[in-house]
């Protein structure tokens, strides 16, 4: 949901809740309970509903993501000038939304994952904020074939590659996740920020 | 003429002014794109605002409207 309804909302609510506290005597008649009603409680739940909506939203962002400063090599390998570097690949190609950039590969990060990934998400928020992040940073399991077959399941071009056909076996394996499409001889490049100032980087036209 | 009760007055003045508390750090937290910016709106504006709603319903609950009836005598007064 877009920014302004919300912020509509949130304006009504604090406009029909703060007449009723300026004036409480409103509440003696039938219809003064009713504002009161709404002002105090059907108008707030729906602006926290809405705002939490366009909270979780906006959290998808790829700015979102390289707000905190340990993501920034991360954000800026999106950028290395090498087709073999699959992130930088995908987002330079827009196979992937640029603006959801992280999210779309790292689906059951932190805010998006069970109970552990989101305490892992405050952790994360202590440790930007509070704390030093431990560097380099690492995923806590490895990466998860689901992230690719998303898109890449049924496509010609994974379905008839000829590696991922070489023998039967490999194909049941990269699909039940046994064989990573990360592992090494594969799709290996990835974020490779320990050679971040060896590579080059691709300059979008503005 | 109707009055309120003072003690629910004083009880939705409270809790209005929480709830609209609430409201406006969920509202400043969405001009703000940062991890921070989450958490301000739940650890903040969502427990003030839930805080408010329950005050509210609480002291419509458990202090019913006594309304008392006031007869705008002055009218009536020669």
């Amino acid at each position: 949901m877009p920014i302004a309804p919300v912020v509509a909302v949130l304006v009504i609510a604090i406009s029909v809740a703060g007449l009723v506290v300026l004036r409480p005597g409103l509440t003696a008649v039938r219809g003064g309970k009713i504002l009161a009603f709404f002002g105090f409680f059907i108008l707030p739940v729906l602006a926290a509903t809405f705002g939490f909506e366009n909270h979780i939203e906006r959290s998808k962002q790829t700015s979102f993501c390289l707000s905190c400063h340990v993501m920034a090599p991360y954000g800026k390998s999106l950028y290395v000038d090498d087709p073999s570097y699959i992130p930088a690949a995908h987002f330079q190609n827009a196979r992937v939304p640029r603006d959801q950039a992280c999210y779309t590969c790292h689906t059951d990060y932190s805010l998006y994952g069970g109970f552990k990934s989101k305490i892992r998400g405050l952790h994360h928020i202590y440790a930007q904020y509070l704390s030093t992040p431990h560097e380099p940073i690492t995923l806590y399991h490895p990466y998860n074939n689901r992230e690719c077959l998303h898109c890449h399941l049924g496509a010609r071009s994974f379905e008839q590659g000829a590696v991922h056909n070489a023998d039967p076996q490999t194909m049941i394996d990269i699909k039940s996740n046994k064989l990573s499409c990360v592992s090494a001889g594969c799709h290996e490049n990835v974020h490779d920020i320990r050679k971040a100032d060896q590579l080059k980087y691709w300059k979008p036209e503005q | 003429m109707k009055t309120q009760n003072p003690h629910l007055t004083r009880r939705l003045r409270i809790s209005g002014t929480l709830i609209i508390a609430g409201l406006i750090v969920q509202a400043g937290s969405l001009f703000w794109n940062r991890p921070l910016s989450f958490l301000l709106f739940v650890l903040v504006g969502s427990v003030v605002l839930t805080v408010g709603i329950v005050a509210y319903l609480f002291a419509i609950v458990t202090l019913p409207d006594k309304i008392t009836e006031n007869v705008v005598r002055s009218a009536e007064v020669p």
